[in-house]
C-alpha cells in the first residue's frame, strides 16, 4: 500500500514545501519534510525513504550533496530521487542525472504529472 | 756633498722617470693601463705643489707665518664645486678635442684666432716667472748641497743654473713632444708625475719628521720654545691687516687650480675617466693638506736653530739636515724639492707648447699654402721640431728671467703674480660653460683690460725695483698723475701690493666681459659653440654624428690634408676605421659632410681648432652655415633620437595596448558570464513563486472541498506570492533602468528628516510585525540638500527592512542617525541584528549576491534591493558601505553629498 | 649626481667659504694653545679636513654612468 511508501520533501521555499506536503498525503504516503540538505541526512538516516523530492538550490548542503550521499552508500539503493528545480539548463539537469537521480522535471510542473511520476516510483519500489 | 755626484744622482732619477713613464707607455699600449685609475690621477694633480710649495711655503711661514696656507686652502673652497665645474669642462673638451687653455676659450667664442692667441700670450706671460722659479729653487738647492755659495756667476757658461736649464730643456722634450696629435694622452708623463708627487710627499715628511721629533720633542716642545720669542709668537695668529690679503690668496688659489695651464692639462687633457674625478675631488686636497702639516713645525724649528744667522727661510729644508750633518737626508730633500720642479716644468711646457702650436704656429702655418706646399709630407715633423724649439725658447726665457728678476723676490710672490695672470682667464671660461650670452667682444675686451691691469698694477711695480723704471713711477704716478699710481690705483691704498693689482685687474676684466656680452652680438659659429659648451650634456651624444660644417670636399684631398701631418698610413687607418663606425663610403668622389667634419677635429687635436678650421676650409669650399641650420642639425640628431624614443614608446603603448584590450575582453566575458548568471537567477527567482502558485492553484481546482480555512491558507500563499513576484518584476526593471543611465533622477530640495518620517510610515507594520524598536537623530543644523526624494524614501526602505529582516524578533533595535559631515550628509543605518562575515561585505551589493555562495542565508525578497540601493546612492554622487561582524550587528553607512548639482 | 647631491655640494662650496673668512676666522685668531699647539691652527686643519671629508662623503655614491644633466 502506499502508506507504507515514504515520501521525503527536501526544499527551502516554505510555500512548496506546504504545497507538496499536502498532495502528497492526500495520495496518501507517509510524508517528511526538511527544508535544507543537512535536515534531510538525518530524515534520510532515520527513516530511509523510498522516494526523495529534491530541490536543488538550497542553503548549507545543496540538493547535488544529498543525492550524492544517497546514490554512493549501499544502504539506499532503492531510494529513488526526483530533482525539482528552477534551474533550467540542461547543463544542470545533466549534472543531476548524472549523479545518479532518477527523475529531473522543472519548476513550474503540473501538480498531475508530478504525482503520475511518483506514483509510477513508488510502484517499482514496492 | 760633491756637486759631481749630485748632477750624477740627479741623473739617476731622471733615468728612473723615463723608465717609469715607458713602462707605463707599454702598459697603455697592451691595454692595461697604469694611470687609469683614480689614485693616479689624484697623484698627477699634486703637480700643483711645485718647489714653491716645498721651499717657498717653509720661507712664507717663517716670515709671515699662518699666510702661506690661503695657497693650499684656496683649492679646497671651490673643491666641492669640481664635479659640476670640470666634469663640464672635460666633457666639452672630450667632444671638441681640445687640449689646452687656450684653444677651450677660443673654441667657445666661436673658435676665434685673436682669442686664442691673447690667451696663449698671456699665459706665457704669466707662467715663465713660475718657471724661473722653479729653476731658482733648482739651483739654489743645488749650490747649498753642494756647499758652493754664490748663487749668480757673472757670465751665463759660469753658472750651473744655466747647465740646469739646458739639461731641463733635453729633459722636457723628451718627455712633452713625443707625439704629434696633442689630445692624445701622455699616459708616460702622468705616470712619472704621479711617482715625483710620491717623492715629494716622502721627502718633505722625512724631513718634517725629523725636525719636529728627531731635533725637538713633537709639536708641542717647538710651539713653547717658539712663543718665548716674541718674534715668533706673531707667526701663530694672521695680523688684522693680512685678513683682505688673506681672502685675496684663497681666492686667487681657487682660481688657479682650474686655469693653470699645467692643472689643466692634468685634469681635463689626461683626465681617462669622468669617474676618477669624485676620488681626486677629496685626494687631491687631503694630499696638500698633508704635505703641510710639516711645514709650521719646519718654520719655527730653522728660526729657533738660526736665529743669529743670516740663513734665507727659503733655505730652511736644506740648511737643517746639513747643520746636523746628516747628507742622506739632505740629498732626499733636495730630491724632493727637484721633483716638485722638474715635474711642474714638465707638465707646464708640454701645456705651453700646445698651446703656443695650436694658437700661434699653426694658424700662420696653415694660412700660408706656400709654406705647406714646401713642406709637403714632412708638416708633421716640422710642427714637432717647432714645439722642441717652443720648448727651449721657454726655459731659456725663464733662464732670463731668473738671472734678472725672481732672484730678488721670494718663490712665493712671483707664484703669486703667475697666479694673477691666469685668474684673468677665469671669467671667460667660466662665463663660457654657464653663460649661453657671453660674446667674443666681451671675452676679448674682459681678458685684454684684465691682463693690461695686471701688467700695470703687478709686472711694472717689479720692473720699478729692478730699476728698468724710475721709482718716481711709483711714487707719483706716470707723468705725475698721483691716481695713476701703479701700486694705489684710483687713490685705492691700504691693500697689499698683490691684492690691489688682483682687485683692479678682475674688476675691469669682469665688467668688460659683462659688458661686451651683452652690448655684442655673437656671430653665426659662436653662438652654435656657445650652445654647445653650456648644453653640453644635451648634445654630446648627437655632436659626433652632427654636422657642424657643410661644405663640399674631396675625399682624397682630405686623405691628403691628414697625411700631411700624421703621414699617410696611420690618416688612412683613421678614415678608414671612421668610415666603417658610420657606415659612410670612401670611395665617393665627394666626401660626406661628417668626413669633412671628423677630419676637422681630428686636425684640431693636432694643429688646435682655429688652425683646423683654416685648413679643412682649404680643401673645402665652405657653404656658409647660418645659425639657424646648426640648430636644426642639432635638433634633428636630437629629434631622431626622440622620435626614436618615441617609436620605443608607441610599441611600448601598443603592447600595453594588446594587454588592455585583453582585459577589456576578459571583463566582457565576465560581464556576459554576468548577465547569464543574472538572467538563469531571474529566472530561478520568478521560478520559485510560480511553482508554487501553480500548484496551490491546481490544489484550489482539484480538491472543491477543501477546509475554510486551509483553503484561505491557500488562497493568501498565492496573493503573497504573486507580490512577490510583482516585486521582482518591478526591481529588475528598476535596476535595469538605473544601471543603463536611462533613469534620470528628479532632483529637488529634500529634507532628508521628512523622507525619514515618511519611509518609516511606510515601514511601520513590518517592524510592528517582528516586534522591533527603531529610533532616529537628526542633526539640528542639517541643511536640506539636493534628490529625489522617491528614490531616497526607497534606499532608507531597503535599508530599513534589511535590518529589520536580520534584526531578533523583540529585541532587535535600529537607529538611525544622520549628521553632517562636510560636504557631505551622513547617514548610518545600525542594527543589532545577526550581522554578516566581512568576506561577504563586497558581495551583499551585488544583485543577487546569493548566486556565488550557497551557503550564506538567502535573504527573504529578491536579493536586488540591496543593489538597487547603492545605485541610488551612487546616482547622487554619494557612497555606502557596511560595517558589520557576525552575530554583533550591522552598520551601514551612506554619504551623500549637500551641493549636489541637478546635471547629472 | 642627483640635485640633491648637486645642491649639497654648492652648499658645502658656501660653508667653506664662510669658515675660512673673516668674520668667522677671527673667532679662532687669537693666540692661545691648546694641547700646546695655536688654537688657529688647530682650527685651520680641523675645517679643512671637514671640508675634505664631507666633499668625500657627499660624492662618495655617485654614479656617472647614464647620467646627464
Amino acid at each position: 500500500m502506499l502508506s507504507n511508501v515514504k515520501v521525503l520533501i527536501v526544499d527551502d521555499e516554505p510555500s512548496i514545501l506546504m504545497s507538496l506536503e499536502f498532495l502528497m498525503k492526500k495520495e496518501g504516503y507517509r510524508v517528511f519534510i526538511a527544508r535544507d540538505g543537512e535536515e534531510a541526512f538525518d530524515i534520510i538516516k532515520s527513516e530511509i525513504p523510498d522516494v526523495v523530492l529534491l530541490d536543488i538550490m538550497m542553503p548549507k548542503v545543496d540538493g547535488y550533496q544529498v543525492c550524492q550521499f544517497i546514490k554512493s552508500s549501499s544502504e539506499y539503493t532503492h531510494v529513488k530521487v526526483i530533482f525539482m528545480s528552477a534551474k533550467s539548463k540542461e547543463a544542470d539537469m545533466k549534472k543531476g542525472l548524472e549523479l545518479g537521480a532518477d527523475m529531473y522535471i522543472f519548476k513550474p510542473f503540473s501538480t498531475r504529472d508530478l504525482l503520475n511520476k511518483v506514483n509510477t516510483m513508488a510502484l517499482s519500489t514496492i | 756633498m760633491s756637486s759631481g755626484w749630485i748632477i750624477c744622482l740627479s741623473l739617476v732619477y731622471l733615468l728612473l722617470l723615463f723608465v717609469i713613464a715607458n713602462w707605463a707607455e707599454h702598459r697603455s699600449l697592451i691595454k692595461r693601463s697604469l694611470v687609469n685609475n683614480p689614485y693616479v690621477y689624484a697623484l698627477s694633480l699634486a703637480v700643483y705643489c711645485t718647489a714653491w710649495t716645498f721651499y717657498g711655503s717653509v720661507g712664507r711661514a717663517a716670515e709671515t707665518g699662518v699666510d702661506f696656507l690661503s695657497v693650499y686652502i684656496g683649492p679646497t673652497l671651490v673643491v666641492p664645486l669640481w664635479w659640476i665645474v670640470f666634469r663640464k669642462i672635460i666633457r666639452i673638451c672630450k667632444v671638441q678635442r681640445i687640449t689646452n687653455i687656450a684653444d677651450f676659450i677660443s673654441a667657445r667664442y666661436g673658435k676665434n684666432r685673436s682669442l686664442g692667441v691673447i690667451v696663449t700670450v698671456l699665459c706665457l706671460l704669466g707662467i715663465i716667472p713660475y718657471i724661473s722659479i722653479q729653476l731658482k729653487a733648482i739651483t739654489s738647492s743645488f749650490l747649498i748641497l753642494s756647499g758652493e755659495t754664490t748663487a749668480v756667476k757673472s757670465s751665463f757658461w759660469e753658472d750651473q743654473s744655466f747647465y740646469i736649464a739646458l739639461a731641463l730643456i733635453v729633459f722636457a722634450i723628451l718627455f712633452g713632444t713625443r707625439k704629434l696629435e696633442a689630445n692624445e694622452r701622455h699616459e708616460g708623463l702622468v705616470a712619472a708625475i704621479a711617482f715625483e708627487s710620491l717623492v715629494k710627499l716622502f721627502a718633505f715628511s722625512a724631513i718634517g719628521v725629523f725636525v719636529t721629533y728627531g731635533i725637538f720633542n713633537g709639536f708641542g716642545d717647538i710651539v713653547s720654545r717658539a712663543s718665548t720669542v716674541p718674534d715668533l709668537r706673531k707667526i701663530f695668529v694672521l695680523p688684522e691687516a693680512q685678513t683682505g690679503s688673506w681672502f685675496w690668496h684663497c681666492f686667487l688659489a681657487a682660481i688657479a687650480i682650474l686655469f693653470l695651464p699645467r692643472q689643466f692639462q692634468v685634469t681635463v687633457v689626461e683626465n681617462v675617466n669622468e669617474n676618477h674625478l669624485r676620488k681626486a675631488q677629496w685626494l687631491f686636497p687631503l694630499y696638500l693638506l698633508i704635505i703641510n702639516i710639516f711645514v709650521m713645525p719646519i718654520a719655527l724649528g730653522g728660526k729657533l736653530l738660526f736665529a743669529n744667522s743670516n740663513v734665507k727661510a727659503d733655505n730652511f729644508l736644506l740648511e737643517i739636515p746639513l747643520y746636523f750633518k746628516q747628507e742622506g737626508l739632505a740629498f732626499l730633500t733636495y730630491l724632493g724639492g727637484f721633483s716638485a720642479a722638474t715635474s711642474m716644468i714638465i707638465v707646464e711646457c708640454t701645456a705651453l707648447t700646445v698651446m703656443f702650436s695650436n694658437n700661434l704656429l699653426m694658424p700662420l702655418l696653415v694660412s700660408r699654402p706656400g709654406w705647406q706646399e714646401r713642406l709637403g709630407q714632412s708638416t708633421g715633423n716640422f710642427v714637432i721640431t717647432a714645439r722642441r724649439l717652443f720648448i727651449a725658447v721657454i726655459i731659456l726665457l725663464a733662464y732670463v728671467y731668473y738671472r734678472n728678476v725672481s732672484d730678488r723676490y721670494s718663490l712665493v710672490s712671483v707664484g703669486m703674480v703667475s697666479f694673477a695672470a691666469v685668474a684673468q682667464l677665469a671669467p671667460a671660461a667660466i662665463g663660457g660653460i654657464f653663460w649661453k650670452r657671453a660674446s667674443l667682444v666681451g671675452a676679448i675686451g674682459g681678458i685684454l683690460m684684465g691682463g693690461l691691469m695686471w701688467l700695470y698694477t703687478l709686472i711694472i711695480p717689479s720692473m720699478v725695483s729692478n730699476g728698468f723704471i724710475s721709482t718716481d713711477f711709483l711714487s707719483y704716478g706716470p707723468a705725475y698723475i698721483h691716481w695713476l699710481r701703479p701700486e694705489a690705483l684710483f687713490g685705492l691704498e691700504g691693500m697689499d701690493n698683490l691684492s690691489h693689482g688682483v682687485f683692479w685687474s678682475l674688476l675691469f676684466n669682469v665688467s668688460f666681459y659683462i659688458w661686451g656680452s651683452l652690448n655684442f652680438k655673437q656671430s653665426a659659429s659662436e653662438h652654435n659653440q656657445a650652445a654647445l659648451f653650456v648644453d653640453i650634456f644635451k648634445y654630446d651624444t648627437s655632436y659626433e654624428s652632427s654636422v657642424a660644417w657643410r661644405g663640399k670636399a674631396l675625399v682624397s684631398d682630405l686623405t691628403s690634408l691628414l697625411g700631411k701631418f700624421f703621414g699617410q698610413v696611420r690618416s688612412e687607418r683613421a678614415l678608414n676605421l671612421y668610415a666603417r663606425r658610420n657606415k659612410l663610403n670612401l670611395k665617393t668622389r665627394y666626401a660626406s659632410p661628417q668626413l669633412v667634419n671628423y677630419t676637422e677635429k681630428m686636425l684640431s687635436g693636432a694643429i688646435g681648432a682655429a688652425s683646423a678650421r683654416i685648413v679643412v676650409s682649404s680643401v673645402a669650399e665652405e657653404e656658409q652655415i647660418t645659425v639657424n641650420e646648426v640648430i636644426d642639425i642639432l635638433k634633428t640628431s636630437q629629434e631622431l633620437r626622440l622620435v626614436n624614443q618615441e617609436l620605443t614608446r608607441k610599441s611600448l603603448e601598443l603592447e600595453q595596448t594588446t594587454t588592455k584590450l585583453q582585459q577589456a575582453n576578459e571583463l566582457l566575458k565576465i560581464a556576459d558570464q554576468q548577465k547569464d548568471d543574472f538572467l538563469s537567477t531571474v529566472t530561478h527567482e520568478i521560478r520559485t513563486p510560480l511553482t508554487s502558485i501553480r500548484m496551490l492553484s491546481e490544489i484550489l481546482q482539484t480538491n472543491p472541498d477543501l477546509e475554510e480555512n486551509q483553503r484561505s491558507h491557500f488562497l493568501n500563499t498565492v496573493i503573497k506570492e504573486t507580490d512577490r513576484l510583482t516585486r521582482l518584476v518591478n526591481e529588475v526593471l528598476d535596476l535595469e533602468r538605473f544601471e543603463s543611465g536611462r533613469y534620470l533622477l528628479n532632483f529637488e530640495t529634500v529634507q532628508l528628516e521628512d523622507v525619514i518620517k515618511e519611509s518609516l510610515n511606510a515601514i511601520e507594520q513590518l517592524a510592528k510585525d517582528k516586534s522591533v524598536k527603531i529610533q532616529y537623530s537628526v542633526e539640528s543644523t542639517l541643511p536640506a540638500i539636493e534628490g529625489d526624494r522617491d528614490r531616497l524614501m526607497q534606499v532608507f526602505i531597503n535599508l530599513i527592512s534589511n535590518s529589520i529582516k536580520f534584526c531578533y524578533p523583540e529585541i532587535g533595535i535600529i537607529k538611525i542617525q544622520v549628521s553632517q559631515n562636510y560636504p557631505t550628509v551622513r547617514i548610518q543605518i545600525i542594527d543589532n541584528g545577526i550581522g554578516i562575515d566581512p568576506q561577504f561585505h563586497e558581495l551583499i551589493f551585488d544583485k543577487f549576491y546569493q548566486t556565488t555562495d550557497q551557503s550564506i542565508r538567502k535573504p527573504k525578497g529578491s536579493g536586488l534591493g540591496l543593489a538597487i540601493t547603492k545605485k541610488i546612492i551612487e546616482l547622487h554622487q554619494g557612497t555606502i558601505k557596511i560595517e558589520s561582524k557576525p552575530e554583533q550587528g550591522a552598520t551601514f553607512t551612506f554619504e551623500i553629498p549637500i551641493g549636489q548639482t541637478k546635471t547629472i | 649626481m642627483n640635485s640633491t647631491q648637486k645642491a649639497t655640494l654648492i652648499v658645502l662650496c658656501g660653508v667653506a667659504i664662510l669658515l675660512f673668512n673673516t668674520p668667522v676666522l677671527s673667532i679662532f685668531n687669537i693666540s692661545t694653545f691648546v694641547g700646546g699647539i695655536p688654537v688657529f691652527y688647530l682650527y685651520l686643519f680641523g675645517a679643512w679636513l671637514f671640508i675634505i671629508l664631507a666633499t668625500a662623503w657627499v660624492v662618495r655614491r655617485t654614479n656617472n654612468e647614464a647620467e646627464n644633466e
